[in-house]
């Protein structure tokens, strides 16, 4: 400014040279302005192409990654096209390679595994298993900033997506996965829930005497036998009530089921029992009549579920009926459940009238009955029935002295055992459920 | 097993088989007191027992045989399959006092009732404290027949005597049928599981 005050005092033509001076140092500005904005212009276009290969070769490798271990080589659609084409349309694709990598068998089999766990975590947990994991994720999202509702949603998507993926790319591993799913839901929650059943029904109730004979194979292979026979009747009623002729996997898995189901009722638990019976008489079946599908599962659980029910009602009445019988008609009971036993035995029982046998330790004894076969005599039983049946003193001294001395001991369970569990496969419960039954020769899609 | 034990003091052998019903088998040899049906013996103190696996009712017949007396009379009864039992004790006629076991009442494994002897405390005491010393062992179950062991002599487990007279059962003898309560439930199940068969029957299309 004081260059200007001073050309004004000079005169005119100092004035023009002034602004032909600062005309010419604005020229040059410029031209430096518009070469700095060019070097600039050129730096972020070598980066911003330098980031974008990055992240389209990463992408590409994840694609080629998740279809490498997702999509089954036997299965030709391939459920993610939309992935592969970006990927080509970025990039050339990679040349597939001339035979299968040497870890190709082991992801499938571990891409099966794990279709085969999301069944069994999706059945297990009645579904919620998906939205416990995206509500954890979606609160870790939340933590960062995002919107959990929004995220939430993204995420369950996401899970059904995959859901849908498995049921179309591993249907026969998620099946087994949601079957066997079902099957720990029905036996932990079960083991609870019985537990629970006998404490609350006191005549469920009652261990076995340590001195009690266990089953001999004869008996366990009865029990079993009966318990085929059960669920060969149970198939048999359903065919007659819904007026049609079962397969013969309807009639196998209704086998399999009861004779399960009888071994299991051993353990005296009759709605555990019958849970078991029902699960896996449906099981059996649905695999008997041409696989597992998508239906298998929940038809399972709802067997099982009804006959847990069925079993556990019937089988608690009549153990609480029993118990509450007067001694005289125990007495009775007890004595007549040692004479069937004996048949399953192979032995005859002698009459009711009893004898004394004398003990080698002094005093003698007064068994219940007395075992014959071909006319020998061979055991003498003492009978035990109730839950708080126990031997007395000279009864365990003829334990400790006799060799053929033999205790049976019989619970009001038992009965309700005897009873419940063949209700339970013969009650025609299948009204009440919601899946549809298996056509025969259904196979799985 | 089940089997009925009744003690009677100070009468004639006659006078209490009449009164229960009850008469000699004219010819039978004389056994163990389980070789038949009803079997009687006399125990030194003027006790007389009569013994039956099944066909003697306690609280009707021991209360008819005491009737026979004024001194005392005893019985047990007892059911080895459930591990039920119980004595009765009379004087003059008159039930004095009564002990049961039963296996499903925990609380009072021995249920004393009336003005019982000081023998059933000491018998119930020693067996309670065994039965804690040895659990699994039902030592309660052996005292309503120890009373009576006490009382007549006669120890059910351990007799070995062969003199026992058979006795049977007279045209006056009370007939008294073994009827089991009457239930409605196994009817009422019968019929719900038909009339449910029957109707998922029906309503099929």
């Amino acid at each position: 400014m004081r260059d200007f005050q001073g050309a004004l005092r000079r005169g005119v033509g100092d004035i023009n040279g002034w602004i032909a001076a600062r005309e010419a140092e604005l020229k040059q500005g410029v031209t430096d302005l518009e070469q700095a904005a060019e070097a600039r212009r050129r730096q972020a276009d070598n980066a911003a192409r330098a980031l974008r290969a990055n992240v389209v070769s990463g992408v590409e490798r994840v694609v080629e990654a998740s279809a490498s271990r997702l999509t089954p080589r036997t299965v030709s659609p391939s459920p993610r096209p939309a992935a592969n084409t970006h990927a080509v349309r970025t990039r050339p694709a990679p040349p597939a390679p001339p035979l299968p990598a040497p870890g190709h068998k082991t992801q499938e089999m571990l891409a099966h595994l794990n279709a085969g766990a999301r069944g069994a975590q999706d059945a297990f947990t009645l579904g919620l298993g998906d939205h416990f994991v995206a509500g954890a994720g979606a609160l870790g999202d939340a933590v960062q900033g995002k919107d959990i509702a929004a995220s939430y949603q993204e995420r369950m998507d996401r899970e059904r997506a995959r859901d849908a993926e498995d049921s179309q790319n591993y249907p026969a591993a998620r099946a087994t996965g949601q079957v066997l799913g079902v099957g720990a839901q029905v036996l932990i929650p079960g083991a609870v829930l019985g537990r629970l059943g006998v404490m609350l029904v006191p005549a469920a109730q009652g261990a076995r005497i340590a001195q009690a004979a266990p089953l001999i194979l004869r008996e366990t292979a009865a029990l079993a036998a009966a318990g085929g026979a059960v669920g060969v009747a149970g198939q048999a009623a359903d065919d007659v009530t819904n007026r049609k002729i079962g397969t013969p996997g309807d009639y196998g898995g209704a086998i399999v089921g009861g004779t399960l189901g009888a071994l299991a009722a051993r353990r005296g638990n009759v709605a555990q029992a019958s849970a078991a019976a029902g699960f896996t008489q449906s099981v059996a079946q649905d695999t008997l009549n041409g696989g597992l599908n998508t239906q298998s599962a929940a038809r399972a659980r709802e067997s099982a579920v009804a006959g847990a029910t069925v079993g556990g009602l019937v089988g608690a009445g009549v153990a609480r009926h029993i118990d509450g019988l007067p001694m005289k008609a125990k007495e009775l009971t007890g004595e007549r459940l040692s004479r069937v036993r004996n048949f399953v035995r192979g032995h005859k029982t002698g009459p009711t009238q009893k004898t004394a046998h004398k003990l080698p330790g002094g005093g003698h004894t007064l068994p219940d009955l007395r075992t014959y076969k071909n006319g020998l005599p061979q055991e003498l039983i003492e009978s035990k029935f109730g839950r708080k049946a126990r031997l007395s003193p000279r009864q365990i001294q003829a334990t400790l002295e006799l060799k053929n001395y033999r205790v049976d001991h019989s619970v009001p369970r038992d009965i309700g055992a005897a009873l419940g569990l063949p209700s339970s496969v013969i009650f025609p419960w299948d009204w009440a459920m919601t899946q549809p039954q298996p056509e025969p020769g259904a196979t799985a899609p | 097993m089940r089997a009925t034990l009744i003690g009677v003091q100070g009468v004639e052998l006659e006078v209490v088989l009449a009164a229960l019903g009850l008469e000699p088998i004219s010819g039978a040899p004389t056994g163990d007191w389980v070789d038949c049906d009803y079997s009687c013996r006399t125990f030194p103190g003027g006790w007389i027992v009569v013994t039956s696996q099944l066909n003697l009712d306690l609280a009707t017949d021991l209360e008819l045989a005491a009737s026979t007396t004024d001194q005392m009379a005893v019985g047990c009864e007892m059911y080895s399959i459930p591990m039920h039992s119980y004595a009765h004790g009379y004087r003059n006629g008159q039930l004095e006092w009564s002990v049961t076991h039963d296996p499903d009442d925990e609380a009072r494994p021995l249920a004393v009732e009336g003005t019982p002897p000081a023998i059933v405390a000491e018998l119930g005491a020693k067996a309670l404290k065994a039965q804690a010393d040895e659990n699994g062992v039902d030592f309660a179950f052996d005292v309503p027949m120890q009373l009576v062991a006490h009382y007549t002599g006669f120890v059910y487990d351990e007799d070995e005597a062969t003199d026992w007279v058979r006795l049977r059962a007279t045209a006056a003898r009370p007939v008294r049928p073994e009827r089991p309560r009457r239930s409605l439930w196994w009817p009422l199940l019968l019929i719900g599981l038909l009339f449910l068969i029957l109707w998922r029957w029906w309503t099929i299309p």
